[in-house]
């Protein structure tokens, strides 16, 4: 069986919104045709016999130049043609990728006030960060410190710490460096 | 797994008064005002061709990667406006869109896969469905982008295809390259049978 490669590449799509900055994009989102990376194979065909396999190495190189910002995820598919019978001329491996650092991307919305420090009381806008702020944790009148935050992106792991006014306060524990009370 | 428009879309009239008569017939009621006329009170199926979205991925599809960027969706198969059965209570038959209706398809095409005796490895069976699927070009619901492929973080392998996979004898792994790593190695195997009813010439060895 004699098999030769290729590859295709679908639509590069764009996860922010080129209209709002940071903001993820609605459907349809922004798509790009032109390619932004290149694919090599070890080789580009090969004969094998039945039961037999081998392994295929494939590189991809981001093309120079490829804007970031907007998060482009490319994506397309290996093309195997293929001599062997039934196998209907092509097989493929689609392929994905994302041509960004996730690592440096900002993850929380800081527009619009966010985050937000309040009573859970709708009725109730005392700052909770402002000093002699009481809070009978009254779960019925919703007497109660709220944080609200807004995620521009997916996080593994969100920690929300209240750190004491004062660092030397005897009921704050370190987690995660830093003196925290809860 | 994700779901497919597909090309004709079938619409259960329920509920919906709506009947047509001929011209003749109708000069004929006009001169005779005091005829009874009776529609059947049963509901007809009637077939409209879906021109603008039909074969080619929902809008409703929610997108990849994983938040990990694992590539997902995996693969398509047709699930928007399916014509199936419902529950008695809901009148028996209906038309519905979903997961709902894809996942059903993709169920019965492992199904099929496997009755031919052939026990196989799930993650096997995936890729042999993925590698032997169809790639379709994007539409954003009101026209198609020909020649653009739908990005694969909506169509994964694109649509599912029974009698590919039911005849494929290469098997590559693994079925899905997910990047952010250099170098990527996958395997091709020769002469794998699908099928424990193929035909002996399907053996090589």
């Amino acid at each position: 069986m004699n098999y030769t490669f290729k590859y295709t590449n679908a639509a590069t799509v764009y996860a922010l919104s080129s209209n709002v900055t940071g903001i993820p994009s609605l459907f349809p989102p922004q798509l790009d045709d032109s390619q932004i990376f290149d694919i090599s194979f070890s080789s580009s065909s090969l004969s094998l016999d039945a039961h037999d396999s081998v392994s295929v190495e494939v590189g991809f190189t981001l093309r120079d130049g490829v804007d970031e910002s907007l998060i482009p995820i490319y994506s397309g598919s290996i093309q195997i043609q293929s001599s062997a019978p039934g196998d209907g001329t092509v097989l493929q491996v689609p392929y994905m990728g994302v041509a960004a650092n996730m690592t440096a991307q900002q993850l929380f919305d800081v527009a619009e006030g966010f985050p937000i420090f309040r009573s859970e009381n709708p009725l109730d806008d005392r700052d909770i960060t402002s000093d002699g702020a009481i809070f009978t944790m009254n779960l019925t009148t919703l007497d109660i410190p709220a944080v609200i935050i807004r995620l521009l992106l997916p996080t593994r792991v969100l920690l929300v710490d209240i750190l004491p006014p004062d660092p030397t306060d005897s009921n704050a524990t370190v987690f995660a460096g830093l003196e925290t009370i809860g | 797994m994700f779901l497919l428009v597909p090309k004709t879309q079938p619409v259960l009239t329920i509920g919906v008064s709506v009947g047509t008569i001929s011209l003749s017939d109708g000069l004929f009621l006009r001169a005779n005002p005091n005829t009874t006329v009776e529609f059947p009170d049963s509901p007809q199926l009637v077939v409209v061709p879906n021109r603008i979205t039909g074969g080619f991925m929902s809008t409703l599809d929610s997108w990849g990667p994983t938040n990990e960027l694992g590539f997902y969706p995996h693969i398509a198969a047709p699930g928007g406006d399916i014509f199936s059965t419902l529950p008695l209570a809901l009148g028996g038959f209906g038309v519905l869109s979903g997961t709902s209706m894809s996942a059903p398809y993709i169920s019965g095409v492992a199904a099929l896969y496997m009755s031919g005796g052939n026990v196989t490895d799930p993650l096997q069976l995936r890729g042999l469905l993925s590698s032997t699927a169809i790639p379709v070009d994007f539409n954003d619901g009101v026209k198609t982008f020909n020649n653009l492929q739908a990005p694969r973080i909506q169509q994964g392998a694109g649509l599912i295809q029974a009698d590919k996979a039911l005849q494929a004898t290469t098997l590559v792994s693994p079925s899905f390259l997910t990047l952010n790593v250099k170098y990527l190695i996958f395997n091709l195997t020769a002469g794998h049978c699908p099928s424990s009813r193929e035909p002996d010439n399907y053996h090589y060895k």
